[in-house]
């Protein structure tokens, strides 16, 4: 482990010897470990130790920044020196704000995670392997069964007396099934996370199994309009894609579809409520400071439909002339804005119900890709790959492929009609989105 | 200690408890990223990654560990990692590393260094004012000027040691075009092996803005694209992601190599519409994707993937070499140290073929024309691709009309190769990053302008 008070000795001689007085330094330190199955046999096995140290410098409403991976008192001492040199060259007109401290933090649940030994992981990818092959004859090459381990530590440091620590790591078991038949071959990919003493192998195998299954046969819809239920975890992944909306800094500088007219305004169904929770049960990566070191705290983003607050960091709040919510993101040495537990609030209604309220020949959308590229979170519009089944006898009927679902972002929360009673299990994290499964009405499918 | 000894007792390390070849990479980068808004510059980074990977190789099983601590300790510390997963008897080979020369094909003449940061400023500040300039609709413009500059050491048992250094410079402009709530971006980024000549010698920041800024006006009052099966033009450029995503990622051992691809089995076979060429070229003289050796120390070279429709050979690394006894083909990539090694694409393009830019767009009656496109997956297993047009038109009666947005194509890679049924003759090509189990490394992609007969257009309306 990196000895952080020595780095900041350092940094306090370097600083005085610059005549910088206000400065920042942000640590990061990973340990991972993972390994994996190919046929039989353990095929990889990888090992791997990473930092990255940051500094940031503050001037006259001015913030120079630079970091390295290579961490060590005379990494540090180049680091503020090229951070105050970088300084001279910044022209925009926004105030740099350096966090003065005096914040409160709340209590999180502690997560110092011991890493579990590398028989451990390799034990249990082989045994998820034997399962495997052992659940169904057509599983094929290319099938894989892995295990890993993360652990991670951030620090915080700055010249005001702010000196933050957070610890945390994980582990997880996954089953990747490749089955054949006829011809084709199909995936499916299932998980479980912290659970290396104690994992379902017979349970997660059959999911994964189950997934590759459900896709063969599947045929093109043909394109239409339709009533739509999203699984959860695909209205995860467009909150995943369009969370950024909701960033204050974006609607300043006029990259986001919402302003500040609209706050207090209506821009969902009443049926949404997205509240943004650092502290979720339930998740051992709680985060009681931001990336600036300010103190975070659980708000309601969209309440009952009604836009209530963009998200803010120090800087992006001094534009609007508000104070910041806590969601300064931190990539090396560049902040921006976060999201922690961003979480669409479930309903009250079954999957079944759900499908009973759609009706048939609805669509139960499974599987949406690319929202990379196919979702702009300057307009809101989206086009999305997906694949899911028909809806039939109020169940889920015939697998569906290769069709697109397209919208707006905001017209699709308008479409909301009723939302499911659960949230599926995630693994840790300090940025998740999650969702129950949601019931859309009368949206475009491109298909046939 | 000198570096070659160093290097020898660390491979020898990681030997030690069996294993029939070891290969130590290390990478030294440094970025440096500039981003531009509101007309100022916003923000100023530097970055260096540096640090290590080693991997013990035994048939087709790997080993692998990375540090960030290149001391001497550091190195034997990761070596004895790996040699703790081993269970053999030990084989420790004699090892004499020669350093070869590595031709550079890419030399930058105007170096990272060489440009101020004051020279930096003004250029994102010139391509501003020229993107604001172009149009009155234009409300913001947005932009990175990166570059990168990548050394590279590689030194395994076999007694290879080669270094090399990849310089690589990027301007991506960004610009909102805004007429009442109606508001619309557009986007242009190019990107080259080589210095800051890149402003000099090919493309002007006010060239890269007035793209970016007529892209974003181009989509002002844009209706949603229709959705459904249509018969569809692709520009060339970033267009050629279609190949890259349809086709390419299907052809990289990575997911050959395990059986988890659709183009597995089918060499000699016809795979593509029989007017299809498709090349991997990591030779071409400053292209974005462009290698001297790759980070196995394999020098680059040109392959040709698909001949005439017909499937002719798979980009390779040392590792999927050995599980698919095929020899490598200079393909094995990687983001830095973090990452191990696998097969990749660097500059891949359809080669021009023998139709006429107008006669495509003639042809069509009723289709799309997608002038621009943004970038794209796939799932390799089943082939099912889906990318994003950026800039897209209808086209009717053989001519190029509306403006539309929000459309995406979906299909799967053997169905679209069959459908790809002309191809114009000139082949212009793009920059893109592409992401996989090696981690975000530059890639090109290319294409000159085809016409596919069918496929799924992804719209609202």
């Amino acid at each position: 482990m990196i000895d952080f008070k020595r780095i900041i000795e350092a940094a306090k001689e370097c600083a005085a010897e610059l005549g910088i007085s206000q400065y920042e330094l942000y640590l990061t330190e990973n340990e991972d470990v993972s390994t994996e199955t190919f046929r039989h046999e353990i095929e990889e096995f990888s090992f791997g130790v990473t930092a990255n140290l940051s500094a940031r410098v503050f001037l006259d409403g001015k913030a120079g920044s630079a970091s390295s991976g290579s961490v060590s008192e005379e990494a540090v001492r180049a680091l503020l020196k090229n951070a105050k040199d970088n300084l001279a060259v910044i022209s925009g007109g926004e105030k740099a704000v350096f966090y003065g401290g005096g914040g409160i933090y709340r209590e999180a649940v502690a997560c110092d995670y011991a890493m579990p030994s590398s028989g451990r992981l390799k034990d249990a990818a082989l045994h998820l392997c034997e399962t495997l092959y052992r659940a169904d004859g057509n599983v094929a090459d290319g099938a894989a069964c892995g295990a890993w381990a993360g652990c991670h530590r951030i620090c915080l440091y700055n010249s005001s007396g702010v000196s933050l620590e957070r610890r945390g790591g994980g582990e997880g078991v996954y089953a990747y099934a490749v089955l054949a038949k006829d011809g084709e071959k199909q995936s499916g990919v299932h998980s479980a996370y912290n659970c290396l003493q104690d994992y379902d192998a017979k349970a997660i195998c059959d999911r994964a199994i189950e997934k590759a299954n459900d896709r063969f046969g599947a045929t093109v819809p043909e394109t239409g309009m339709y009533n739509l239920i999203l699984e959860g975890k695909q209205m995860e992944s467009i909150l995943s894609a369009f969370a950024s909306v909701f960033f204050g800094e974006r609607a300043a500088r006029g990259l986001s579809p919402l302003s500040k007219e609209n706050l207090d305004t209506a821009v969902a169904s009443e049926k949404v409520t997205l509240t943004d929770d650092p502290f979720m049960e339930g998740n051992s990566h709680q985060m009681p400071f931001d990336g600036e070191g300010v103190p975070t705290y659980t708000k309601a983003v969209v309440e009952k439909g009604i836009f209530k607050t963009f998200l803010y960091n120090l800087k992006s709040a001094e534009m609007a002339g508000t104070t910041t919510t806590g969601n300064a993101a931190r990539q090396g040495s560049n902040i921006g804005t976060k999201v922690y537990n961003f979480r669409l609030e479930p309903g009250e209604y079954s999957r079944e119900e759900l499908f009973a309220k759609a009706g048939d020949g609805s669509i139960f959308v499974t599987e949406m890709k690319g929202f990379h590229a196919g979702a702009n979170d300057v307009t809101g519009d989206f086009s999305i790959e997906s694949a899911g089944f028909l809806v039939e006898g109020g169940k889920k009927g015939r697998a569906l492929k290769s069709f697109t679902v397209a919208g707006n972002f905001f017209d699709l929360l308008k479409k909301v009609t009723a939302l499911g009673n659960e949230i599926e299990e995630h693994g840790p994290g300090y940025t998740r989105y999650l969702s129950p499964d949601v019931l859309l009405s009368d949206m475009k499918v491109a298909g046939k | 200690m000198e570096k070659k000894t160093l290097y020898e007792n660390v491979l020898l390390r990681a030997l030690k408890n069996g294993g029939d070849f070891a290969e130590l990479y290390v990478n030294h980068t440094k970025y440096n990223g500039m981003h531009l808004i509101d007309s100022g510059i916003d923000t100023v980074s530097d970055s260096l990654v540096v640090g290590a990977g080693l991997r013990v190789l035994l048939g087709t099983k790997c080993v692998s560990a990375s540090t960030a601590d290149l001391s001497e300790e550091g190195l034997l510390r990761c070596a004895d990692a790996i040699a703790d997963m081993m269970s053999q008897k030990p084989s420790l080979p004699s090892i004499h590393l020669k350093l070869s020369s590595v031709t550079d094909l890419h030399a930058p003449k105007l170096t990272p260094e060489a440009v101020s940061k004051g020279q930096r400023a003004e250029l994102l500040l010139r391509a501003d004012r020229a993107a604001r300039e172009s149009s009155a609709f234009v409300a913001q413009v947005t932009g990175n000027l990166s570059d990168v500059d990548h050394r590279i050491t590689v030194a395994n048992s076999d007694g290879l040691w080669k270094e090399d250094r990849q310089v690589r410079t990027r301007l991506a402009i960004s610009a909102v075009a805004e007429n009442g709530a109606d508001r619309r971006d557009g986007f242009y980024g190019p990107g080259l092996r080589m210095g800051f000549e890149l402003f000099s010698d090919v493309v002007s920041p006010e060239t890269v803005a007035e793209e970016a800024a007529r892209s974003a006006c181009s989509k002002l009052g844009a209706e949603p694209c229709p959705a459904g099966k249509m018969t569809v033009a692709i520009d060339g450029g970033f267009g050629g992601v279609i190949f890259h995503e349809a086709c390419g990622h299907s052809l990289e051992a990575t997911s050959v190599s395990r059986g988890t691809s659709q183009m597995c089995g089918k060499l000699g076979q016809q795979v593509a519409n029989c007017k299809l060429t498709a090349i991997d070229d990591g030779t071409i003289p400053h292209a974005w994707g462009s290698i001297n050796i790759d980070d196995e120390g394999t020098p680059a070279q040109r392959n040709v993937l698909i001949e005439n429709g017909i499937l002719k050979g798979y980009m390779i690394d040392k590792l999927g070499g050995r599980r698919m006894g095929m020899a490598p083909t200079g393909s094995s990539r990687r983001q830095n140290f973090e990452f191990e090694p696998t097969s990749r694409m660097t500059n891949t393009f359809i080669a021009p073929g023998k139709d006429h830019r107008e006669d495509i767009i003639t042809s069509i009656e009723y289709g799309l024309y997608c002038r621009k496109m943004g970038g794209g997956s796939v799932n390799p297993i089943n082939g099912a691709f889906n990318f994003a047009v950026d800039e897209g038109y209808m086209v009717r009666n053989g001519k190029i009309c509306e403006a539309v947005t929000g459309a995406s194509l979906i299909g799967t890679g053997s169905e679209v190769l069959m459908n790809i049924d002309m191809i114009a003759d000139e082949v212009v090509r793009a920059p893109g990053m592409c992401g996989s189990s090696s981690g975000s490394i530059p890639t090109e992609v290319g294409q000159p302008m085809i016409r596919v007969s069918d496929i799924t257009v992804g719209g609202r309306k």
